[in-house]
């Protein structure tokens, strides 16, 4: 009985994420289509896996669609400019990279609270994504979206990401130092680490994980815009939270982050798959985000 | 001979806000142990600057032999110094090993983290210092003292050569302490200056080389164990009041003999017919009256009047029927709770605070006050550094503006009620000097209390509320 | 820990009663009896247009026994995209969208290769089995006949007027084109004095231009405006300005409540384009597919000019 209960202490919140998923999937059992769920989730998952390093490390990034929008509108250019896929998708991964960087340094240079560092941000990026237009149609030479090898290959690097991740996590000095800013980063910067850097490099490392969901957004909309992949931003929030990242304490694993962006894929079929208002969704993904918060705030307090 | 580290030499060190110490004369060897105490922040200030946060502002200082000018913290971590307080870093979320090792100034090229070989290293480290924790156990569940030790084992691997430990006594209660002795005695066998910068330096005495007090921002005394052990014992024993036994002079502002404003004062009430005294003082004198709460809090409202009692006081024979507060002030008798100071008006500064029943006074018709205001509070009459003025709290140290207030006012009486029960050790004895420099100028103090064991050392004289 | 433990009780127990209710009320499939479920994927609704839309074929789809799910993808095309899995997953059959552009034809095409009827409203993309067109162009040349119009009878053919349109969407931008080609043919001597523009769904916009607009053309008679929604807040800032006279017109598209209101009550909102309810004309599209009939691939939304002389026709005050 001890050990039962020990298991569960341990991995209640992977149980919970299992129950609700089976709940979900039993529920709209008759109509799930597996390849729309692989589509959903492999967006929402590599998302998630790229918010969640940044909140064990004490941001809650409100930036990250919007960078991605940017580096869509990005690749969109480059691509009707004639540059070669390879150079273009390049371009997008280090331009997000650099986005990230970017992000990091100056959550870790002014100092102010992230949210709305992020939040500035986010509207610095749409706005200059806004200058190229409505939407940017790029030549994608083929139909990538139904594609079961494009889809795949974006899986096989959701798990490359996932096992480089967890190793960072536990093997590395910098998955220390994620915890450690999550924590307390008065305390990191009190102990000579050279936070700013290690923030930077974080939310580079990020940012390349991002990269992979412009790519697929580049992909299978035919181009960029300025408001692409705004919808995503609050469910993807939910997701980590769900997962049982804690933005408050550095608290967390990337276990939690795959079975909560599973269990969000399935809320966000819920809506459709029971005929509700698709405002049901954004209620589903406020009020997690709303417990989420008040729980860590307590957990952060206690 | 022991090998010197740091020596200082009429060093000045200033802080943004504060006074500065002054004239400081240090001689800091390996293996020494030093005990710091102190008030009016000096102590504290000294703190800072070896966390890197104080400016030499003038002196030298040698280190090595060598001349040395610290710009910062990393300065001093670099020469071997650093700071290990009650907020040392502590992370939940690494073990112990981890805590031992990261929190430190980090390589950006080191990527790979090689967990076995850093619990070997840290299972070592607390085998030789004999701590009693896992090297691989995360501990949040660890107390802050246990934490403390962690962070200063964290220090020696960084080459730490001096620990200055600042105000962590009162992480180690009871048996722990002996831990902290124990760790601390260790670490002077292994040639490790400790620097404990606390008031409370009882653990610290079989060890202490020397103790250091300040006091008015300089050394006041330094008590080697050989030759003054008396000292350090009372030391121990009272704490600081026992090297500062002097009660400050009476300040004048216009320097002739202040006339007593009254020989006697006597409260009574109207019972059964009569006036009936209640409490009787002379001037210049700490009465204290003592009683249950519910007795306290009768004696206060029958002087407040709150419970339609009639009450009256006499002064050197006049007699003082009042309606109110105001009219009681008019005589110059003040009155003043402990946690009720709504008289301290939160838009204002507190020296304003300080001076508002004086400014009618002080002000010309256009309202330059500042000239008096500097005469009043810093030269002449309550002798205050300014500064320091504004540094108080006015939600947590609102009582020393009220007394400071009062102590201007010049009362005749000045009543105070369940004040030394609410104050700690250094509290009191700061509102010890400061009531007797107020009853030092002919005033007469009346303390309403319900605990004895702080009255008995503060007021002249004890009376029981009947 | 407990308090983690909470938030998974807190929604499973939402979700589960969320599923058992809506999930035992849902039929076959989570489609009603009738077998049909219509799906209709909106740019926004937030927009009095939109919500109308919306709510229309909600209650056309009611009235047939069929199920309905819609869904905003807020200008979003990576949310589209994800809104027409969700609605094939959801088991709809018909899925009205409004996209935007060709962002979405990958996943409308893969919809449709799951037996999906796409229907296009709007917008042509090479993905549909029917589009209810609109042609963007032909529009505006109705509104500036209609602008065109009421100028040569009430000013003699002469007057000063200012277009609104906007270069942010090429819909737009083709209806604006179309408003301005009409009035310099119909009215040759009419001075467009200006060509604004206010920005697309800009709430406020209408009002800060045409204020700019009064101050700066003192001899201004009207202005044409590529919609409803900016329209309505220049005829409240004519209004305020005092010019809401009979030789001021405003004229748009769009037929909204608003506008409609406008002109019944003799503001100097002259005219609108009503469109025919679209939900309307969806849904028996719709029904014509279902009953199995052959439907044109395309068709064009019907729509008609709305001034003082016809308003009745189309305004009811309790609406």
């Amino acid at each position: 009985m001890k050990t039962v209960r020990s298991f569960y202490d341990k991995y209640h919140m992977e149980i919970g994420n299992i129950v609700l998923i089976l709940v979900l999937a039993i529920v709209l059992f008759p109509r799930l289509s597996a390849d729309y769920v692989l589509h959903q989730f492999v967006i929402i998952v590599l998302l998630t896996m790229g918010l969640s390093l940044e909140m064990l490390s004490g941001v809650l990034d409100f930036a990250f669609m919007a960078e991605i929008a940017m580096t869509t509108c990005l690749g969109g250019l480059c691509l009707r400019a004639g540059f070669p896929v390879w150079v273009s998708l390049t371009v997008m991964i280090l331009a997000q990279m650099l986005f990230g960087m970017a992000k990091g340094l100056l959550i870790g240079k002014i100092r102010v609270n992230p949210i709305l560092l992020t939040f500035i941000l986010q509207q610095i990026y749409q706005g200059i994504a806004a200058v190229f237009g409505d939407a940017i149609q790029a030549p994608i030479p083929r139909d990538y979206y139904g594609s079961y090898m494009f889809w795949m290959i974006f899986s096989g690097i959701a798990v490359v990401i996932y096992v480089f991740l967890q190793l960072l996590l536990t093997h590395t000095y910098y998955g220390k130092y994620v915890r450690m800013l999550g924590e307390n980063e008065t305390s990191v910067k009190n102990s000579g680490i050279r936070f700013d850097i290690c923030r930077m490099i974080i939310c580079g490392i990020s940012g390349i994980v991002f990269a992979q969901v412009a790519l697929i957004f580049l992909f299978i909309t035919n181009g960029g815009s300025a408001g692409i992949g705004r919808r995503y931003l609050y469910p993807v929030i939910a997701a980590a939270c769900l997962g049982g990242i804690n933005f408050l304490k550095g608290k967390g694993n990337l276990r939690g982050t795959v079975l909560g962006s599973l269990s969000m894929v399935l809320l966000l079929n819920l809506s459709a798959g029971l005929s509700l208002y698709s405002y049901f969704s954004y209620i589903w993904e406020i009020a997690i985000l709303v417990i989420a918060v008040v729980i860590f705030a307590r957990e952060s307090k206690n | 001979m022991r090998h010197e580290i740091i020596r200082m030499e009429h060093v000045n060190i200033s802080r943004p806000g504060r006074h500065e110490i002054e004239d400081l004369n240090l001689i800091i060897c390996r293996g020494y142990s030093m005990g710091v105490a102190g008030v009016e922040n000096s102590k504290e200030i000294l703190a800072d600057f070896f966390e890197g946060k104080g400016t030499l502002a003038r002196g030298r200082i040698y280190l090595d032999g060598q001349p040395w000018k610290p710009e910062g913290k990393r300065d001093f971590e670099d020469a071997g110094i650093f700071v290990i307080s009650k907020d040392t870093v502590y992370m939940d979320s690494l073990d112990v090993s981890e805590n031992l090792f990261l929190l430190r100034r980090n390589s950006l090229r080191k990527i790979r983290l090689n967990e076995k070989a850093l619990h070997i290293q840290g299972r070592a480290l607390l085998e030789k210092y004999d701590l009693p924790y896992a090297a691989d156990e995360h501990s949040s569940h660890l107390k802050n003292g246990d934490r403390i030790l962690i962070g200063m084992v964290r220090a020696i691997t960084q080459g730490a050569r001096i620990l200055v430990l600042r105000e962590i006594v009162s992480c180690f209660p009871g048996e722990e302490r002996r831990k902290l002795r124990q760790f601390v005695n260790r670490l002077k066998q292994d040639g490790i200056t400790v620097i404990s910068i606390d008031n409370r330096a009882d653990f610290t005495d079989p060890f202490f080389d020397e103790v250091i007090l300040f006091r008015h921002h300089t050394i006041y005394k330094k008590i080697c164990q050989s030759e003054d052990t008396w000292m350090i014992d009372e030391i121990l024993k009272r704490g600081l009041e026992a090297a500062d036994t002097t009660i400050p002079e009476v300040r004048d502002a216009s320097g002739k003999p202040q006339r007593k404003p009254v020989d006697f004062f006597v409260w009574e009430t109207f019972r059964d017919g009569s006036w009936q005294p209640q409490i009787s003082m002379r001037a210049g004198e700490i009465l204290a009256a003592l009683g249950t709460p519910g007795q306290v809090d009768g004696v206060w409202s029958d002087i407040l009047r709150s419970n339609a009692m009639q009450s009256r006081f006499e002064l050197d024979g006049e007699i003082i029927a009042y309606k109110n507060i105001q009219e009681l002030m008019k005589h110059r008798i003040a009155l003043m709770e402990y946690g009720n100071h709504t008289e301290i008006c939160e838009n204002l500064t507190n020296e304003e605070n300080i001076l508002l029943p004086t400014y009618p006074r002080i002000c010309s018709a256009f309202g330059f006050y500042q000239k008096q205001q500097k005469y009043i509070l810093e030269d002449n009459f309550l002798g205050l550094d300014r500064r320091d003025i504004e540094l108080l709290n006015p939600e947590t140290e609102a009582w020393k503006i009220g007394i400071y207030r009062y102590k201007l006012f010049h009362p005749r009486v000045l009543i105070l009620k369940n004040m030394l029960q609410n104050l700690n050790v250094r509290e009191v004895a700061w509102l010890k000097r400061e009531l007797r420099e107020i009853v030092g100028r002919g005033s007469s103090v009346l303390l309403l209390e319900n605990e004895s064991k702080v009255c008995v050392d503060v007021a002249d004289r004890l009376e029981v509320i009947a | 820990m407990k308090k983690r433990k909470r938030l998974f009780g807190i929604l499973l127990a939402v979700v589960m009663t969320v599923a058992m209710m809506t999930g035992c009320s849902a039929g076959k499939g989570g489609t009603s009896g009738s077998g049909v479920k219509v799906g209709f994927l909106a740019p926004t609704l937030q927009t009095e247009f939109m919500i109308g839309i919306d709510e229309k074929l909600h209650e056309e789809c009611d009235n047939r026994g069929w199920d309905y799910v819609s869904a905003s993808f807020d200008n979003d095309s990576a949310a589209a995209v994800s809104a027409i899995e969700n609605m094939v997953t959801g088991n709809c059959n018909y899925i009205v969208a409004m996209v935007s552009d060709t962002s979405c034809d990958d996943a409308l095409k893969a919809a449709q290769e799951k037996g999906v009827k796409i229907i296009e409203c709007g917008v042509e993309t090479a993905v549909h089995d029917l589009v209810l067109k609109t042609d963007q162009y032909s529009i505006g040349t109705q509104i500036g006949d209609m602008a065109a119009d009421w100028l040569n009878s009430q000013l003699g053919g002469e007057g000063n007027i200012v277009v609104y349109t906007t270069y942010q969407n090429q819909d737009m931008q083709d209806r604006g084109q179309g408003i301005q080609d009409a009035i310099k043919e119909k009215a040759p001597n009419v001075n467009i004095l200006e060509v604004v523009d206010i920005g697309k769904d800009v709430v406020g916009s209408g009002t800060t231009t045409t204020e700019t607009m009064l101050q700066k053309y003192s001899n201004l008679n009207g202005i044409v405006c590529y919609g409803d929604a900016a329209a309505v807040e220049s005829v409240e800032a004519v209004k305020a300005a005092g010019k809401d006279n009979e030789n001021f017109g405003v004229f748009a598209c769009d037929g909204t409540n608003q506008a409609l209101k406008g002109i019944n009550d003799g503001t100097c909102m002259r005219g609108t384009m009503y469109f025919e309810p679209i939900g309307s004309v969806m849904a028996e599209y719709i029904q014509q597919m279902v009953d199995g009939k052959t439907v044109d691939e395309a068709v064009e939304t019907p729509i008609h000019a709305v001034t003082k002389a016809n308003i009745a026709d189309y305004y009811k005050a309790d609406k």
